[in-house]
């Protein structure tokens, strides 16, 4: 009677154990650091063979992902790679344009209100024309004429080519083409013997990274552009006004100025405003937006089916040793929590490899020429799409664990 | 006697399977006493399991009630019931029932985060069981590195970590050979004795017998006896346990 009254000890310590009077059997003491058993990690690191199929499965939707909008990217960069290398810092764009490759003329005055801003040190005109290439070998292609100012402190030619290349566009005839494009243009071994619109020309050079989607882009001095066009360029409307400011200004700020003087006439806007505007004109117009949509959902069910599986297989090898823990009163949230903390470390682990692969594929797509582009945002839709299939897998394998009840596995 | 700390009061229970219902606990009534191992014996598929299930909270009954601890436990929200487990019961299953990935002491420490001890404080705690059952030397192994008698000790700790007023067993040793099954049903019988819990063990192993201080015998969801068994194995002390003052000889 005593003896039991006195044991039913209200501390909940084990009992039986005097604490400090010997610490010989309690040698071992916990890792340094080590705050918390994660159960979900633990079984992350110790049975990383199981998870490894999870993994790469988020790996390569997202990959499949990334890579997509990578290509898609590249594709309408190309659209807006004169403006992003052009050094001007304002783009005088005819106000119902709405992307660069799609321009319209500017009425001839637009030139003079511009440089009349105090702020404005140098103006310069762009056009684009569709012309006719004929190569040395017969071969034609339809090519846009990309016409600017090739003088020295030029602000249309790009920022990223040698300035030899510039001068030598000022030559009668110059033009400038594509790396990629030479065969296309029948020009490898050639430079003379082509004519565009009928008038004769030379390939004065080569430049990298302005491939186009269709055709090629040509670039030619405003003199060789009115050359080609003859009386149909005499109009002197430009299709682009550039504006290079003073140091310090702030674009924002003069482009406001220019805005609330011409607005009729043009908008002023800055070269990212102008990319981004295009590129998304040609994500939403193209159709091809559609189409990613598909295979990006498709990349999801992909991920999700695999993942789910094998986290499925995960929980169900482990029912029972969950059974227990509920049957000792740890709450079903705690156990979905650390499933769902599976699938967040998968997801995570996966979208790493994910960034790895897609640096490679990328770096590869670039030596071939192939234009691909990344942004910070596609790289972050990206990082939630991988998370997004892996949270979702851990939904689904959470199934069995909610559906068993723990006296049904533990008799 | 002591104030029964255990009183399953008229209870039944049926399981319907397709278009069959059976009626596995017939209107089961028994009060249980701390500080002694009770064990239920009987057939195989006699009820047992899904008696003690009901007992520990963890099978709601279809009739009659469960009293644990002075809280009417069926009349209790879930959580409410899983909260009391969290807080009073231990359990140990016939099949160990461990984490692979987890190391022996780490196996311990699991449930004790959730009852909100955590770090070096849960640690020490999950030592001080695994020195209990005398696996102090084997707390950084995975269970792979264990062997069966080994493993159910581990359960074992796992289950008395939090000192618990109530400990559930259900055929503990039985996948156990008779020296390692002597060994887990002494523990068992230690725990009751020494620190007053209340040891309820069902199984259908004889061996168990001789360290009950109570047997009682179920057949087709009925009791049908019920002895005290003065010739139980006397509880040895545990695994370098030094003895707690109040209770010393
Ligand atoms: N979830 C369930 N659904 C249907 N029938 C069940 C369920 N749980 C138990 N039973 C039935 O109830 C009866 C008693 O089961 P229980 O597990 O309690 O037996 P037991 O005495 O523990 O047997 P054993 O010694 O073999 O473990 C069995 O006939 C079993 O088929
Ligand atoms: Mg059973």
């Amino acid at each position: 009677m005593s003896r039991l009254g006195n044991s039913v000890s209200p501390s909940r310590a084990v009992p039986t154990i005097a604490v400090g009077s010997s610490d010989s059997g309690v040698g071992a003491r916990p890792p340094a650091g080590a705050g918390r058993v994660s159960l979900a990690r633990q079984t992350l690191v110790y049975e990383w063979r199981r998870y490894l199929a999870a993994v790469l499965a988020v790996a390569f939707s997202g990959l499949l992902v990334l890579v997509q909008v990578a290509l898609l990217l590249g594709m309408f960069r190309t659209v807006t790679t004169v403006v992003e290398s052009a050094g001007a810092d304002l783009w005088m764009v005819e106000p119902t344009v709405s992307s660069f490759d799609l321009a319209r003329e500017l009425a001839p005055r637009v030139e003079n209100r511009v440089r009349a801003h105090p702020a404005v040190i140098r103006t310069e005109r762009l056009n684009l024309g569709f012309a006719d290439w004929r190569g040395p070998d017969g071969s034609r292609v339809a090519v846009t004429l990309i016409a600017l100012d090739v003088g020295p402190g030029s602000l249309g030619f790009p920022r990223s080519l040698p300035s030899a290349l510039r001068e030598a566009l000022q030559q009668p005839g110059a033009v400038l083409v594509d790396r990629a494009d030479v065969a296309k243009l029948g020009v490898a071994s050639r430079s003379e013997g082509v004519e565009i619109d009928g008038r004769r020309v030379r390939v004065a050079g080569t430049v990298g990274g302005f491939r186009a989607i269709g055709g090629a882009n040509v670039f030619v001095s405003e003199a060789t552009y009115r050359e080609i066009r003859g009386a149909a360029a005499s109009r002197d409307a430009p299709h682009y006004v550039l504006a290079a400011l003073a140091p310090g200004v702030d674009p924002a700020i003069v482009a406001a100025d220019l805005q609330s003087v011409g607005a009729e006439m043009f908008r002023a806007m800055t070269p990212d405003a102008l990319a981004t505007m295009s590129q998304t004109y040609w994500l939403l117009e193209s159709g091809t937006g559609a189409g990613f949509l598909f295979s990006t959902v498709l990349g999801l069910l992909v991920g999700v089916a695999i993942t789910s599986q094998t986290l499925r297989a995960a929980v169900l090898a482990s029912l029972r040793e969950y059974a227990t823990l509920r049957a000792l009163g740890v709450p079903l949230r705690a156990l979905r929590a650390v499933v769902l903390e599976q699938a967040a470390w998968i997801g995570a682990v996966g979208f790493v490899v994910t960034a790895i692969a897609t640096a490679l594929v990328i770096g590869a797509a670039m030596v071939a020429e192939v234009a691909v582009a990344l942004t910070w945002w596609a790289v972050l839709a990206t990082a939630i799409f991988s998370m997004l299939v892996s949270v979702i897998s851990g939904l689904v394998a959470l199934a069995p664990l909610l559906r068993t009840e723990p006296a049904e596995l533990l008799r | 006697m002591t104030a029964a700390s255990l009183i399953i009061d008229r209870v039944t229970r049926s399981f319907t399977t397709g278009r069959v219902t059976a009626r596995v606990l017939g209107g089961v009534s028994l009060a249980i006493a701390p500080g002694e191992m009770t064990l239920i014996v009987g057939p195989s598929g006699s009820g047992k399991s899904t008696l003690l299930a009901v007992a520990s909270g963890l099978l709601r009954p279809d009739g009659g009630s469960v009293r644990a601890l002075d809280a009417d436990l069926w009349s209790l929200p879930a959580e409410a019931i899983d909260r009391f487990r969290l807080e009073h019961c231990g359990f140990v299953f016939q099949g160990f029932n461990l984490f692979p990935a987890l190391t022996a002491v780490d196996q311990v420490v699991l449930p004790l985060q959730y009852t909100g001890l955590v770090g070096a404080a849960a640690y020490a705690r999950a030592m001080e069981a695994l020195v209990a059952v005398g696996l102090a030397d084997k707390a950084h192994l995975h269970p792979l590195a264990l062997s069966g008698g080994e493993k159910q000790r581990v359960a074992v700790a796992r289950a008395i970590a939090k000192g618990p007023q109530l400990l559930f067993a259900d055929e503990p040793t039985s996948a156990l050979d008779k020296e390692n099954g002597a060994k887990v049903a002494r523990l068992l019988h230690t725990i009751a004795r020494r620190d007053g819990a209340t040891v309820l063990c069902v199984s259908h192993d004889p061996r168990l017998i001789d360290h009950a201080d109570r047997v009682v015998r179920i057949e087709d969801g009925v009791l049908t006896a019920d002895e005290r068994n003065p010739s139980a194995v006397p509880a040895p002390p545990l695994a370098m346990a030094p003895p707690r003052p109040e209770i010393s000889p």
